[in-house]
C-alpha cells in the first residue's frame, strides 16, 4: 500500500516538471506584469523593499530605523571579522567578493543540484575548519549578509540554461505554486495573488523582490535569519511540515524565487518587521 | 524434573502453533483491533506524505498522542485522535497528487 501510494504522488510530482516548455523571461515577465496590475503604484525598482514600497507608514517606520543604527550592523560587521577568521577568502567562491553573492543561486550541470549561497559558506567553512555550520541562523547569516553587502546594487541575473536548471527551476516553481498544509495554501496565494493586502494585522510582502534583501533582520526573529529559515516560517504558518534549510525542494524554489526577481538590485537594507 | 521438562514442551508447542498461524490470525475472535487499524493507515501515509514533503505541520505530533493516549487507557480519545491523523495524511496525499502540476493563474 504504502509503494502504491509513494508511486502516485511521485507520479503526480513528476507532472509538470518536465523542463521542454521553460520559459524563464516570459514567465518572469507575467509575474512582473501580475504586480504591475495589482500594485500599479509601485515602480519596479522598489520591490527590493518588499512591503515598505507598497505601505507608506510601513516605509517610515523603516527609513526610521535605516537612519538610526539598523539592529543588525553590528552582526554584518562580526559576519566580516567572522569571514576572515575562518579563512573562507581562500575558498575559489569568495575569492571575488564583489560578485560572489550575484552568482548564486545556479544550477551545477557537473553535480545536477542547485547550489545556493549559504551552502557554498557551509562547504567552505568545513573545509577550512573541519566543523559543521548552522543552516538557518548565526555564523551562516552574519558571513552570508556581509558576503550580500559587498554586491549591494548588483543585478540578480539567475541563468536558467541546461535541461537540468530548467527541470529544477520548473521543480521550485511547481513548490511555489502549489497548495499545501492544513490551511491548503501555497507561497503564492499570499506573497501574488494578495501582495499588499492584509492578513491580521500584517502587509503581505510581495513575492518578487523576496531575495533581494536576504539573509534578513526581523524583528519577529530578534536576528538575521537566511531565506530558507523564512521558507520553513511560511510553511509552518500554513500548517505544512517545514523541511530542512538547504533541502533540494527549498534550493530548487530559492532558484525559481530569485529567478522571478532578476533586473532588480541586492540590497544591504535587510530590516523586517 | 518433569514439571519443567513438561512446562517447556507445552510452550515450546504453543508457541510453534502461534507463530504457523501468523498475523493472519485474529485472537480478538471477531472484532478487530479498531485503534491498531487506524494508526497503522495513519502511519503508513504519513510516511508516505513525508517522502513527498508535503506532509502536514501536526500529524506527526499527533500520531505520538494517539499513541500516548492508547497506553493511557484513553482508547475512545486514541482512536478519535488516531483517525484524525490518518485523515490528515490522506489529504496531504492528495495535495501532492497535484502539486506537480502547480502554476500561477495569471
Amino acid at each position: 500500500m504504502k509503494k502504491l501510494l509513494t508511486a502516485v504522488v511521485s507520479l503526480g510530482l513528476m507532472v509538470g516538471t518536465a523542463s521542454a516548455g521553460t520559459d524563464v523571461e516570459a514567465d518572469r515577465k507575467a509575474f512582473v506584469g501580475h504586480f504591475k496590475s495589482i500594485l500599479p503604484q509601485v515602480e519596479f525598482a522598489d520591490y527590493t523593499n518588499g512591503v515598505y514600497a507598497v505601505d507608506e507608514g510601513s516605509r517610515d517606520q523603516f527609513e526610521e530605523i535605516l537612519d538610526g543604527i539598523p539592529p543588525y550592523e553590528e552582526a554584518v560587521e562580526k559576519g566580516e571579522a567572522e569571514f576572515e577568521k575562518f579563512g573562507l577568502g581562500k575558498c575559489d567562491a569568495f575569492k571575488d567578493l564583489s560578485t560572489a553573492r550575484l552568482n548564486y543561486p545556479y544550477f551545477d550541470d557537473a553535480a545536477g543540484t542547485v547550489v545556493t549561497l549559504e551552502g557554498t559558506i557551509q562547504k567552505c567553512y568545513t573545509e577550512q575548519t573541519g566543523k559543521k555550520m548552522a543552516t538557518m541562523k548565526g555564523k551562516i547569516t552574519r558571513i552570508s549578509s556581509y558576503i550580500s553587502d559587498q554586491a549591494a546594487g548588483g543585478k540578480i541575473d539567475v541563468k536558467v540554461e541546461s535541461d537540468g536548471a530548467k527541470a529544477a527551476y520548473e521543480r521550485g516553481k511547481s513548490f511555489f505554486f502549489a497548495k499545501r498544509g492544513q490551511f491548503n495554501m501555497s507561497c503564492a496565494d499570499c506573497h501574488v495573488y494578495n501582495a499588499g493586502k492584509k492578513a491580521r494585522a500584517d502587509i503581505l510582502s510581495p513575492a518578487l523582490g523576496h531575495t533581494t534583501h536576504v539573509p534578513m533582520y526581523r524583528a519577529k526573529w530578534g536576528g538575521l535569519g537566511t531565506l530558507h529559515r523564512r521558507y520553513g516560517g511560511c510553511l509552518k504558518n500554513m500548517r505544512a511540515k517545514p523541511l530542512m534549510a538547504q533541502s533540494s525542494e527549498y534550493r530548487d524554489m530559492e532558484f525559481y524565487h530569485q529567478a522571478m526577481s532578476n533586473g532588480l538590485e541586492i540590497t544591504a537594507d535587510r530590516y523586517r518587521k | 524434573m518433569k514439571k519443567l521438562l513438561l512446562t517447556t514442551l507445552a510452550v515450546f508447542a504453543f508457541s510453534a502453533q502461534a507463530d504457523y498461524l501468523g498475523s493472519s490470525h485474529n485472537w480478538n475472535t471477531g472484532s478487530s483491533d479498531p485503534f491498531k487499524a487506524a494508526i497503522t493507515a495513519a502511519e503508513t501515509d504519513y510516511a508516505a506524505a513525508l517522502a513527498a514533503s508535503m506532509a502536514w505541520r501536526d500529524t506527526g505530533k499527533m500520531i505520538k498522542e494517539a499513541h500516548k493516549l492508547q497506553k493511557s487507557g484513553d482508547t475512545a480519545a486514541a482512536l478519535a485522535v488516531a483517525k484524525a491523523a490518518h485523515n490528515q495524511a490522506v489529504n496531504a496525499l492528495s495535495q501532492a497528487a497535484v502539486a506537480g502540476s502547480a502554476g500561477p493563474r495569471f
